[in-house]
């Protein structure tokens, strides 16, 4: 199942009109997030065992988790983190990975990543604690928007 | 061409199977001693292997892991951690003989609970593997992703 915490709507309904490609993603991200279609990938510094992203259309790129099923059929669900538009030149205070980082209050790693892909080592995994606190930045910086 | 680890893994699956119906001691002996020779290179599966061959997400193996359901051994090039292959055998063997008999949901959990029923020493319920969880998708107000009205159908 692919589940989104409710503070990620402003950014979601933020891409209508955009042609960002989201709809048809999603579909394949939940069908099953190491779909080789989706050229997902690791983050790279503290987020990679937690966060996957990949690209959107016209600049865009969604960062997404996985969690622990919690039904019977053992499958995880893929859980959306951010989405927003890649700002060329990094360090700028509305680029996509440097406003994740800044959610999950760590610092984000220089330029030249090795974008190792996603599903390589397993799917990307986040502690509920984890979670929660990032849910409770990301409503804080959802507030001061 | 050696054998992928998820054949050794067939193979020690039907020998654990075998060495449960033999009733002669020297014959089950036997059937250890080739267990063996078939892990001399390797004791340890990949996690992303043993997943898939159990049909679940890394992420839960490692939560079984965590519960001690399953053993890991470290790789000793890498320091990987690594699950380990005769710990494993007995789980994929349930999940094998389950899915054969037509189950597709809840394998996992199912086959952990017949090895519960059978050895009293094998552990943890599946509420208490997935129960965080559910806290965790009540509290963290996770919702199914829905597409605004607004998106077009490029969007």
């Amino acid at each position: 199942m692919l589940v989104q915490p409710a503070e990620l709507d402003p950014q979601i309904a933020a891409l209508a009109g955009r042609r960002a490609g989201l709809q048809r993603r999603l579909r394949l991200l939940e069908h099953d997030p190491c779909d080789p279609e989706l050229n997902a990938y690791r983050l790279s510094g503290p987020l990679q065992p937690i966060v996957c992203g990949l690209h959107l259309d016209r600049g865009y790129r969604l960062a997404f988790t996985t969690m622990s099923a919690p039904t019977a059929d053992d499958r995880p669900r893929v859980v959306l983190l951010y989405v927003g538009r890649r700002e060329a030149g990094h360090r700028s205070k509305a680029d996509v990975w440097d406003l994740l980082h800044d959610i999950f209050g760590i610092d984000n790693p220089p330029a030249g990543h090795d974008k190792s892909p996603c599903c390589a080592e397993g799917e990307p995994t986040i502690e509920h604690d984890v979670l929660a606190d990032f849910l409770r930045q990301l409503r804080r910086f959802n507030r001061g928007r | 061409m050696s054998p992928t680890h998820e054949a050794i893994v067939e193979d020690l699956a039907d020998l654990y199977v075998i060495e449960k119906e033999v009733r002669s001691k020297p014959a089950r002996e036997r059937l250890g001693r080739m267990a063996r020779r078939k892990t001399a290179d390797t004791n340890g599966l990949r996690k992303a292997t043993a997943a898939k061959m159990l049909g679940v997400s890394v992420n839960t193996l490692d939560k079984w892991i965590q519960r001690g359901n399953l053993a890991v051994v470290q790789d000793a090039k890498t320091g990987r951690e690594l699950v380990d292959i005769r710990g494993f055998v007995p789980i994929f063997v349930k999940v094998r003989a389950l899915r054969n008999a037509g189950q597709r949901d809840g394998i996992l959990a199912a086959a952990i609970s017949e090895l519960e029923r059978e050895d009293p020493e094998y552990k943890k319920s599946f509420a208490e593997l997935y129960g965080t969880s559910l806290d965790a998708m009540a509290e963290s107000r996770l919702k199914p992703v829905v597409v605004p009205s607004t998106f077009g159908p490029e969007d």
